[in-house]
């Protein structure tokens, strides 16, 4: 019974462990800590948290992220903070993948007791996050995580950056009334993302009377789509919508330029990257993007001198910091609070675009433009 | 289920040609590090991952020639691979570790090297841009580029030379005997330890190759590395462990299986394909196209 | 902070019925599994599709998570028994890319790569487990109940004739023992309680996805196995203890924001390599598998 000692022992420890440690009821620190806002001038930091891929497939597109996070800290706490207490950024990895999430998030919720989290890039640690979240009444704002599943995540749980639903039909229609392009071949990346617009794109597309005459798939990983796209080419599309990351599409449009696959591309939002466009080969490639009124350059200057590009995920990730900094000056850090002023928002005009909340804290407003590449860089097609 | 008309056969071929030479480039040196040292090597993808950051780094940053970059290159993949074999595997070995140590070992040494160039170059993709792009060359009803070409050649150029390196030079008889059976080779007088050092120094040098061929095909990321080291274990599964030329042949099987597959299967199957194809093999036949050991082997992993 | 701590031991109990029963397999019994990750994520996959698509009470998913990695891992010792060494763990590994490979494109039955969300926190007997303490209560019982069941396997005389079988396989046969029922017996026994920990896993994130039971996966479960030591359940218990602990502690390092991942990782792989390189047989271990 040696092995009944050590698994006491172990028990003993893991319990002496945690009774070290105050215990907190996770329920009641709402309301704990949400009394008590700046009564007496507090002064102490509040810590936020930030959930993105830093390691792994889709680190390039955490590492920008936080970078613009950093930067709406740093702009909060130079325009004064939150009523005087200063922002302070907690980033943890969640590797793209739900393990790492939600072990990133259970620290950030249970021990920096963050009220909120400027999270998740990737749609799998938004759902392995959210549960916990929304136990301890702790606000999500996603600011990359697409999938339509996040919807009905929970009532914490909010993204400024829209499903997918509402791009892929818009890159619909436009392919199929503005371009009149009615043949159409598909290549996504297999993912809540890729597949998600893929799909989206090929209902709507089919509703409107199109026909798809060749569906192809790759994994996130693959840089040879060599026989995708020669599968494409065979079906004689009028247009290809390929949707992709950065990296595997720098290999992939190099590839369809290759194999002379001479028709217009039409990408997703991902292609909003400046490292696709300086290539020769990205000439005339058109995207989707949310549109914002302008785009703002000085903007991308302050992340260039911080040594970040844009990405589809930086603007929201950006703009998630600002819009929780500026409901905390309302309603301090009090969680329930800030979940109600959350639904409320509308007409609130980031860098991303402008966000109005529905009742499944989605952001409805999404206003789609087409961007094509000229000359190496991107501009808004007319 | 759409099946693709025939007039795409010949690219679909070619793609798999280009696929399997790409391939070959990693599974031959990790084919080469099995058969003298016994482990499965991981950290090969990430070896070939450092040769293709090194190349970036003297032509990319520091401007070098494109030539002399890649003479560089190679040069200190080489040093570097034959100091993680002398800091990491070579203590491994001198305290018995087993087999499945070492693949542990090259498990986390592939995460360390990932994890360093991260640090040191970023997260996000880098282009050489050492060709400019344009639309391959026609030949026989398929598109194929130059640099596709020499790709092909230099991957020929290995499976001849181990081919006939290996059977007839007086090292490549030492490597044999060293893979066949470190033990009795030492009785005979052979220093195992130095043929094995070797083997790693020289296919880490393949590896470094391999690097550049594939950051100018493909393009470098930290990630590059892990996806061919597991093609490069199932090429050198299907072409026979410990077997170098069957390793190369063995690559472009995958290569040829995964994209002409795809005439009539989905492309979301693509990875599926090679898998099953490895696992068949294994059940089937274990020790592969060219292998010997009839799949009774005792050593354990 | 309890519930932080919860959720720690929460997934320290996991990955040591992970370990500890690859411990089973490997370090008792010589059976190189390296596919070991594919029944967690068979019993994650069954647990989660019986709950969510067809309201299945927990226990029974619980149980059926089990059975299911159990007939697979029957299945697997069947169809490769002409292998040994080298080429089980090789086979076995292939199984776990076929099976990622499976999860991610029968899409219909697993959702492919949009996983399935919204596994259900168990209910026992009209008991909702809601609080990690809760969880991480059950957990420990299901950890220690394993752990119990694999104590007496390898501590009574069965257990010494699998070490017979992983030391001397032609000797144990000679002795007129059938080894090829013993192997299959043993690997059923491991993957049955390695799809019992992926039920646990899927009720504890409560969303899973194909690439949760990759590679990443089997080196964290065969570095525990390592640092733990072979052929000891001591070994594996300290080594998912020290291993899922260290990550941990080192979010709390003062380093940048944006080398935090990079880094992490890199001070994660060269301790691990530093142990191997210190000791090679493990914490515990009591044999070299050479």
């Amino acid at each position: 019974m040696r092995k009944l000692k050590f698994l006491g022992a172990m028990a003993a420890g893991l319990a002496l462990f945690g009774a070290g440690c105050s215990f907190t009821p996770p329920g009641e620190k709402s309301v704990t800590e949400g009394s008590y806002v700046p009564k007496t001038a507090d002064t102490s930091p509040i810590k936020i948290g930030w959930v993105g891929p830093l390691t792994g497939d889709a680190a390039s597109v955490g590492k920008d992220a936080l970078t613009a996070a950093q930067l709406a800290v740093e702009e909060v706490n130079a325009a004064g903070g939150i009523n005087g207490r200063m922002l302070e950024l907690v980033a943890e990895d969640g590797k793209c993948n739900p393990k790492d999430a939600a072990t990133a998030g259970n620290k950030l919720i249970n021990v920096d007791k963050v009220p909120a989290i400027v999270g998740t890039a990737c749609s799998g640690e938004m759902m392995a996050i959210a549960p916990t979240a929304e136990q301890n009444k702790t606000i999500m704002v996603g600011y990359c995580a697409s999938a339509p599943t996040v919807s009905a995540a929970g009532d914490y749980i909010f993204r400024t950056y829209p499903s997918d639903v509402l791009q892929s039909k818009f890159v619909a229609e436009y392919v199929y009334n503005t371009l009149g392009k009615k043949k159409v071949a598909t290549l996504a990346v297999l993912g809540d993302w890729g597949t998600g617009l893929k799909n989206g794109f090929e209902q709507r597309f089919k509703e409107l009377g199109g026909e798809v005459v060749s569906s192809q798939d790759y994994v996130q990983e693959s840089r040879d789509l060599r026989t995708q796209l020669t599968k494409a080419k065979d079906s004689q599309p009028e247009i290809l919508f390929f949707v992709g990351y950065t990296e595997a599409s720098i290999a992939g449009l190099k590839q369809a330029k290759e194999l002379g696959l001479n028709v217009s591309i039409i990408g997703g939002d991902a292609w909003d990257d400046t490292k696709i466009h300086a290539n020769s080969f990205a000439e005339g490639i058109m995207y989707s993007v949310g549109a914002a009124p302008q785009y703002d350059l000085a903007w991308v200057e302050k992340l260039k001198q911080k040594g970040a590009t844009t990405n589809v995920c930086v603007p929201r990730s950006y703009d998630n910091v600002k819009l929780l900094a500026e409901i905390m000056k309302r309603t301090g850090t009090d969680t329930a609070k800030i979940k109600d002023e959350l639904y409320k928002v509308q007409g609130y005009q980031g860098i991303g675009g402008i966000v109005n909340m529905d009742s499944n804290g989605d952001n409805t407003s999404a206003q789609f433009q087409i961007k094509v590449v000229k000359n190496g860089k991107a501009e808004a097609a007319k | 289920m759409e099946i693709a008309s025939a007039a795409i056969l010949p690219q679909l071929i070619v793609n798999g040609l280009i696929a399997g030479a790409m391939y070959s480039l990693t599974a031959a040196g990790f084919s080469l590090v099995y058969a003298t040292n016994r482990f499965l090597n991981l950290a090969h993808g990430g070896i070939m991952m450092v040769g293709a950051y090194l190349v970036y780094t003297f032509f990319n940053l520091a401007g070098l020639n494109f030539y002399a970059a890649s003479f560089l290159a190679v040069i200190c993949t080489s040093l570097f691979g034959g100091f993680l074999f002398v800091s990491v595997y070579r203590p491994l070995r001198q305290k018995k570790a087993a087999n499945m140590v070492m693949l542990i070992a090259a498990a986390g040494l592939a995460i360390l090297l990932e994890a360093l160039v991260t640090l040191i170059f970023g997260t996000d993709v880098k282009q050489l841009n050492f060709i400019s792009v344009q639309e391959g060359w026609h030949i026989a009803g398929a598109i194929i580029t130059p640099l596709q070409l020499v790709v092909m050649a230099v991957s020929a150029v290995l499976l001849v030379s181990f081919a006939v390196f290996m059977k007839y030079s007086s090292w490549g008889k030492l490597i044999r005997a060293v893979a066949d059976n470190a033990d009795l080779a030492r009785t005979t007088g052979i220093n195992p330890y130095a043929v094995q050092l070797w083997s790693f120094v020289i296919a880490c040098a393949i590896a470094s190759v391999a690097g550049i061929l594939i950051g100018l095909e493909r393009n470098i990321e930290p990630r590059m590395g892990l996806g061919f080291a597991l093609v490069s274990f199932a090429s050198t599964v299907v072409g026979g462990m410990g077997s170098l030329p069957g390793a190369i042949l063995g690559s472009y099987l995958i290569g040829l299986a995964e994209n002409v597959g795809q005439w009539i299967l989905p492309s979301g199957y693509k990875e599926a394909i090679w898998l099953v194809m490895l696992f068949l093999f294994l059940l089937i036949r274990p020790s592969g196209i060219f292998g010997t050991e009839q799949g009774v082997r005792q050593t354990k992993l | 902070m309890s519930a932080y701590f919860s959720q720690i031991l929460i997934l320290i109990c996991i990955y040591a019925i992970v370990a500890g029963s690859l411990n089973l397999a490997f370090g008792y019994t010589g059976l190189v599994n390296l596919g070991h990750i594919a029944f967690f994520g068979l019993g994650a996959y069954t647990s989660a599709i019986l709950t969510v698509e067809y309201q299945v009470p927990f226990m029974a998913a619980f149980f059926a998570a089990g059975a299911v990695a159990g007939v697979f891992g029957w299945v697997i010792t069947a169809i490769t028994s002409r292998l040994k060494g080298d080429y089980f763990a090789l086979a076995a590994l292939a199984f776990n890319f076929l099976a990622v490979a499976v999860f991610l494109n029968w899409i219909s039955f697993t959702h492919g790569p949009l996983g399935i969300a919204g596994v259900p926190r168990p209910q026992i007997f009209g008991l909702k487990i809601l609080s990690p303490e809760g969880y991480a209560a059950f957990a420990f019982l299901v950890m220690a109940a394993v752990f119990l069941f694999m104590r007496r396997l390898t501590a009574s005389r069965y257990g010494r004739v699998l070490e017979a079988v992983r030391d001397d396989a032609l000797g144990a046969e000679a002795l007129g023992k059938n080894v090829f029922r013993l192997k299959c017996q043993c690997l059923v026994a491991s993957t049955f309680c390695a799809g019992l920990a992926g039920s646990l896993f899927a009720h504890f994130i409560q969303f899973i996805d194909p690439y949760s039971f990759y590679l990443p996966d089997l080196i964290v479960a065969l570095t525990i196995l390592i640092v733990g030591g072979l052929a000891s359940l001591k070994g594996s218990l300290a080594g998912a203890l020290i291993i899922i602990i260290i990550p941990e502690l080192l979010r709390f390092l003062p380093i940048p924001d944006h080398v935090v991942g990079p880094l992490r990782q890199a001070v994660y792989s060269a301790i691990l390599i530093g142990i191997l390189l210190v000791r090679p047989r493990g914490i515990f271990g009591k044999v070299d598998l050479e």
